[in-house]
């Protein structure tokens, strides 16, 4: 047996030349990689990325088109939007200048102010027949529009810059960061949906919480879209706050804050902060958790108000969480996060009980995107 | 709806390649045994390096199309109303209507006759694996 392997081996042999082939081309596929190797893993970067790009371009066409007859449907207009959505699809806002950090947070608050209200009067004025809680939802689409119009056109530079320069590592740190940034366009995709149909998302889990604690209470407007009810557990006056709803809204809770603590001479017990917040891969969705310190996202302005006002009274801030994804967040509301927020409820009163005495006086705020949630 | 169709052709029509490249893979790889047990090593050697190559290409591609295939119940999932009556507990449950807000007043309750609200709007569970 060994004799006739080493026969059938034999460059002699018919079946000894298939083995020099094989020989030769396994060299030289071996030189190729040795001096063409990284060249070959660039394009076959490029290649992918070309692949995502084509995909990013489809599903921020996609969402543009989903705003267009929005739109139409809801505001209907007298002319054609389109010119006017490209304008606000490419829209920008600088933010301060920060060698000189003090006071950076108002000159940010006053920027973020005028950019929303510039925003609301454009989508007014394309949308003439939507009432305001339609404009709210008009906004948050174009938004998500937006958002997806911006991921596509970095990706499409860093591609180009890449293919132009054919740089190694353009190409790579981008198609390093790839998985994460499809996930946040395939959430921005399913955002965009629930913003055009009015269906509350995971980001209002917090508001939710709030609404809850309303429902069939005498509420009011207090500062910047926020609605304040008051309710009694147990001897103990609970002032709760969300978003007007139910248009796509997050209003200033910070200033709302100020604005009711001011109006109770400081004599607050505590704060109680509930809103959305990520969680990390193999946390449970629509899980609890409980802290301390401002619960808020955002660009941090609106936790700055509230740490600054709490600090002032030395009230006690707490923070409960319900915990999800930002696919999660920002996709419309999933079962466990709809009941989550009963638990939420459940804990906030239980922190009430043992963190309080009677007669005292509490703020629980319910953060986040109010959207499809009324009160 | 055009370039939707075109994808979904594209989509079965690299199913149905991948099969037949796995197949006809496997089929190499039978055939390149036989050979061995006739004493053909050299052809054995040549058809398995292919037969593999052609599996795991095969394998690759199907793994992808199960891979899109799982982000389509997402992509498709169902947003559901539950009305409540806050008297008796009647549940309604419905598809998402345009409208429809959390605590919106929905009509009467169909067993007691009081004022029914929306409580809960949520997404309708996907049937896949937990993430």
């Amino acid at each position: 047996m060994n004799l006739a392997l080493s026969i059938a081996g034999s460059p002699l042999s018919p079946q000894g030349d298939v083995n020099t082939i094989i020989s030769l081309l396994m060299y030289l596929s071996f030189i190729l990689f040795m001096f063409f190797g990284q060249k070959i893993q660039v394009r076959l970067m490029l290649l992918e990325v070309d692949g995502v790009l084509k995909r990013l371009e489809f599903m921020k066409n996609e969402a543009k088109l989903l705003s267009l007859k929005t739109l139409k449907e809801i505001g209907k207009p007298k002319e054609d939007p389109t010119p006017e959505l490209n304008v606000l699809l490419e829209q920008f806002l600088i933010t301060p200048e920060g060698m000189d950090p003090a006071g950076i947070v108002w000159k940010l608050d006053h920027i973020l102010n005028v950019r929303e209200m510039k925003f609301k009067d454009d989508v007014r004025r394309i949308a003439p027949e939507a009432d305001e809680s339609q404009v709210n939802n008009l906004e948050n689409l174009i938004e998500a529009s937006q958002a997806l119009n911006t991921i596509y056109r970095i990706i499409r530079h860093f591609y180009l810059l890449g293919k132009r320069t054919s740089s190694f590592y353009i190409i790579f740190q981008i198609q390093m960061v790839l998985p994460l940034i499809m996930q946040e366009a395939d959430a921005l995709v399913a955002a965009a949906k629930a913003f055009s149909q009015g269906q509350p998302i995971g980001d209002g889990a917090g508001a939710l919480v709030a609404a809850k604690l309303m429902q069939g209470k005498e509420k009011r407007k207090v500062e910047k879209d926020i609605v304040v009810a008051e309710t009694m557990i147990e001897g103990r006056r609970v002032i709760s706050l969300k978003a007007e709803g139910p248009g796509g809204n997050v209003g200033k809770p910070g200033d709302a804050i100020r604005q009711i603590i001011e109006e109770n001479n400081g004599k607050i017990a505590m704060v109680v902060m509930v809103d959305a917040a990520l969680k990390l891969e193999g946390d449970k969705t629509g899980e609890i958790g409980e802290g301390v310190g401002a619960a808020i996202g955002g660009p941090g302005t609106e936790r700055f108000k509230i740490e600054e006002e709490v600090l002032k009274h030395k009230i006690q801030v707490y923070a409960i969480i319900i915990k999800e994804s930002i696919l999660e967040a920002i996709a419309p509301m999933k079962k466990e996060i709809s009941e989550g927020a009963e638990l939420a409820l459940a804990r906030i009163r239980k922190l009430i009980l043992d963190r309080t005495k009677e007669g005292e006086t509490v703020i629980v705020a319910g953060i986040g995107n109010t959207i499809g949630i009324g009160q | 709806m055009q370039a939707r169709s075109a994808g979904s052709l594209y989509f079965y029509l690299l199913i149905a390649f991948s099969i037949v490249v796995l197949g006809y893979s496997v089929w190499m790889l039978y055939s390149g045994l036989l050979s061995m047990k006739e004493g053909n090593v050299e052809s054995f050697y040549y058809t398995a390096f292919i037969s593999l190559i052609g599996i795991l290409l095969a394998l690759s591609s199907l793994m992808q199309v199960k891979r899109r295939v799982s982000l389509l119940p997402r992509m498709a999932a169902k947003v559901l109303t539950v009305t409540l009556c806050s008297k008796c507990d009647f549940k309604v449950m419905r598809n998402f209507a345009v409208g429809d807000y959390v605590f919106k007043e929905s009509g009467k309750c169909q067993q007691c006759g009081e004022t029914m609200h929306v409580s809960q709007i949520y997404q309708e569970e996907p049937k896949k694996k937990q993430d």
